[in-house]
């Protein structure tokens, strides 16, 4: 059975290895694509956006929006703000030179110090609809913070029988601005998260090319039977299970090949860096057996070469679409997020970005490595079964 | 086990939904012998040879290769079969030697022992020129050669060749049957399906005859052409006087038909060729002129007509 395996994997890797689609696949595509999208993308993935803010409060709790929250610790580094007059800002918003604009109208800390309705307008230029979102829960943010602090002060009016000082007031629109930020900022993926392009798109385009690479064991069984090799094969007294075991070996092996020399080649040449190597090759082995896993079970329902390739296409794509191998997974709506999270290459994905963004080891990647490798095991042994059929007559 | 048929087959029945491919055959071949299993498209040739190499599940029957029984050792008995398929049944995008390691190596032979048995057999099919040639690139002939090298390296007991000379060109096909002569005094045993009477012919030293997935008869040529009493049909094309000879051919000794056709006389005769010439001095004295003479023999042809009632390539 062992020498059965090696032999059909040798054989097939020789073929592969002669193929040079096979290897422009396994070793060019990916890292080109890489290069491509994440030039495309910029060099990084930090959260950055230019807001323009017009001020015509000047009062606490314009300026506990300004100071402290756009220019607070947390977004800082990550927010440019332009602090021009409304029209200004409106018009700086319509030439797409600020992702948005906060109008801070005159009256407004007098208005929330006498417990009057104020407005905070959001102008959003709509060309980064991330910053937009950003710059909405920022301003929702504070005046739901405002709302709440409002309550304390109608209390000090009420205890006082004298509307707050302004002293008082600055102080409560200092609370509102010291609140966290929002949850959907702090605890999404794009804030505070510096995601190299070379760190996404490496794995990114690893992972989806390694599905096309893969899927040759599978339809590999089809060719066979196709030509005839396979009634010849199993002529010999070759277990047909060992034929099966060589095709799953082959494209495990270029599988794996094809991830490393990603990793390599976006090390050196981007400087990427993909995290703690002993977790890198963990989540590596784990694609690469729930890539095989499923692609094997999609070309086992297919009767034809044709219909494989076909089949296989478009799952590899939906897959794709849906795991956040094209675009950064942060930057979709939230559905689409945990959408992602129903395909195995949105798991390992996700595991790569733990890895990069978060640090650690296996612990980190724990999860996308058991899931992903769960899914590998169960679609292989689906496949597996439903190959009987193509080895034994 | 060595003075014994290499291969005994009996009773194999196969059954494809309401289609009954394989009913009841049985046969066995000895060593150095080579056994042809003649008949039609779609007469169960294939289905037979397939159960025999343990590629196909029996409905029933057993078989025996080597002493060894497909039930009990299928190892075994797939390890003293060599296999060529009716297809070429190669790997196009390895040459001829790739393909011929690969193939030596799943029948077990490594090292030393395998290099010399790739090299002899590249000889024997006369490939060694272009062995390191992808198979891609081979004449259709020299690809047919290689499939049958592929199946030969091992030294196998039992040689199964599944029409191999089908869609070949005139001088392949005359490489390839010389290949599988000089097995038989190898003493290599030959199962050798085909629906080309003239090969059944030239290279089995038995036949038997498929129709229909049954077995119905079997035996030397001499001995299937007995089945059919060994009459030659005579066609005289001639002029003159055709009823006086047909009367006279009548009367020849070992004429046992005469009639008189559209432009000359038709025969039926035992040992046509030693009576032509008593044929064409009866055919003057009757006042007819011979102008071409046609002498039909009985063939394997002429057995399988006679056993169906239509002809091989119908």
């Amino acid at each position: 059975m062992l020498r059965t395996a090696l032999l059909v994997a040798g054989k097939d890797l020789r073929q592969r290895l002669r193929d040079r689609s096979a290897l422009v696949i396994a070793f060019i595509a990916p890292f080109v694509l890489a290069s491509i999208v994440g030039l495309a993308f910029g060099g990084d993935f930090a959260f950055r956006a230019t807001y323009a803010v017009a001020d015509a409060d000047r009062g606490p709790v314009a300026t506990g929006f300004t100071d402290g929250v756009l220019a607070s610790e947390g977004l800082r580094d990550l927010v440019t703000v332009r602090r021009v007059d409304a029209g200004e800002a409106r018009a700086l918003v319509d030439r797409g030179e600020v992702d948005a604009a906060f109008l801070l109208p005159a009256g407004l800390s007098a208005a929330v110090q006498a417990g009057r309705p104020a407005t905070l307008t959001v102008v959003e230029s709509g060309e980064n609809p991330i910053a937009g979102q950003v710059a909405r829960s920022l301003a929702e943010a504070y005046t739901a913070e405002l709302a709440a602090t409002g309550l304390a002060v109608a209390t000090a009016l009420d205890a006082a029988g004298r509307p707050p000082t302004e002293a008082a007031a600055q102080r409560l629109g200092e609370r509102a601005a010291a609140t966290r930020l929002p949850a959907q900022l702090v605890e999404g993926q794009v804030g505070g998260r510096t995601i190299e392009a070379a760190n996404y798109f490496g794995p990114s385009m690893a992972i989806f090319f390694l599905f096309f690479t893969v899927s040759f064991g599978a339809r590999s069984v089809l060719t066979e039977r196709r030509q005839g090799t396979m009634r010849r094969l199993l002529a010999t007294a070759a277990p047909p299970g060992g034929v099966l075991a060589g095709k799953a070996l082959a494209a495990f092996t270029l599988g794996t090949a094809s991830m490393l020399v990603m990793w390599l080649a976006t090390t050196v040449v981007f400087g990427a860096d993909w995290g703690d190597p002993v977790a890198v090759v963990a989540l590596i082995v784990s694609s690469v057996l729930s890539a095989i896993g499923i692609t094997a079970l999609v070309i086992t329902l297919a009767k034809t070469d044709e219909q494989a390739e076909g089949y296989s296409s478009l799952v590899v794509f939906t897959l794709a679409l849906l795991g956040g191998n094209f675009i950064y997974l942060a930057q979709l709506p939230e559905l689409l997020q945990r959408a992602a999270l129903l395909t195995p290459n949105g798991w390992a994905l996700r595991g790569f970005v733990d890895l990069v963004a978060d640090g650690g080891g296996l612990a980190t990647v724990a999860l996308p490595v058991a899931v992903t490798l769960s899914v590998g095991l169960v679609t292989g042994a689906l496949a597996l079964y439903r190959a009987r059929r193509l080895v034994v007559a | 086990m060595d003075d014994g048929p290499v291969l005994w087959c009996k009773d194999l029945r196969k059954r494809f939904k309401e289609r009954l491919a394989v009913d009841g055959v049985g046969f066995e071949v000895a060593p150095g012998e080579t056994y042809g299993l003649l008949g039609p498209n779609g007469a169960g040739k294939t289905t037979t040879i397939s159960m025999i190499c343990g590629l196909l599940r029996r409905d029933g029957g057993e078989v025996t290769v080597a002493g060894a029984s497909l039930d009990r050792d299928p190892g075994l008995v797939k390890a003293a079969i060599g296999y060529v398929p009716q297809d070429v049944a190669l790997y196009p995008d390895l040459s001829g030697l790739e393909n011929l390691r690969f193939w030596g190596r799943m029948y077990g032979l490594t090292g030393r022992e395998l290099n010399e048995r790739v090299d002899a057999t590249l000889e024997v099919v006369g490939l060694t020129e272009r062995s390191g040639d992808k198979v891609s690139d081979y004449s259709g002939g020299m690809q047919r050669r290689l499939n049958i090298a592929a199946g030969l390296l091992h030294r196998p007991r039992l040689l199964v060749l599944d029409e191999p000379t089908a869609g070949v060109d005139p001088q392949s096909r005359n490489a390839i049957l010389g290949n599988v002569e000089a097995l038989g005094g190898e003493g290599v045993a030959v199962l050798y399906t085909t629906h080309y009477m003239e090969e059944a012919e030239r290279l089995c030293d038995r036949v038997g005859i498929i129709d229909q997935g049954r077995l119905v008869a079997e035996g030397t040529r001499r001995e299937l052409v007995a089945t059919v009493g060994e009459r030659d049909r005579i066609e005289l094309a001639a002029t003159g006087d055709l009823a006086a000879l047909a009367g006279v051919a009548a009367r020849l000794e070992g004429v046992d038909e005469a009639g008189v056709v559209a432009g000359g006389v038709h025969l039926v005769a035992r040992d046509g060729r030693r009576l032509l010439p008593r044929l064409l001095e009866a055919a003057e004295h009757a006042g007819a002129e011979v102008t071409s003479v046609e002498l039909v023999e009985p063939d394997l042809e002429a057995v399988f007509l006679h056993l169906t009632g239509k002809a091989l390539r119908d």
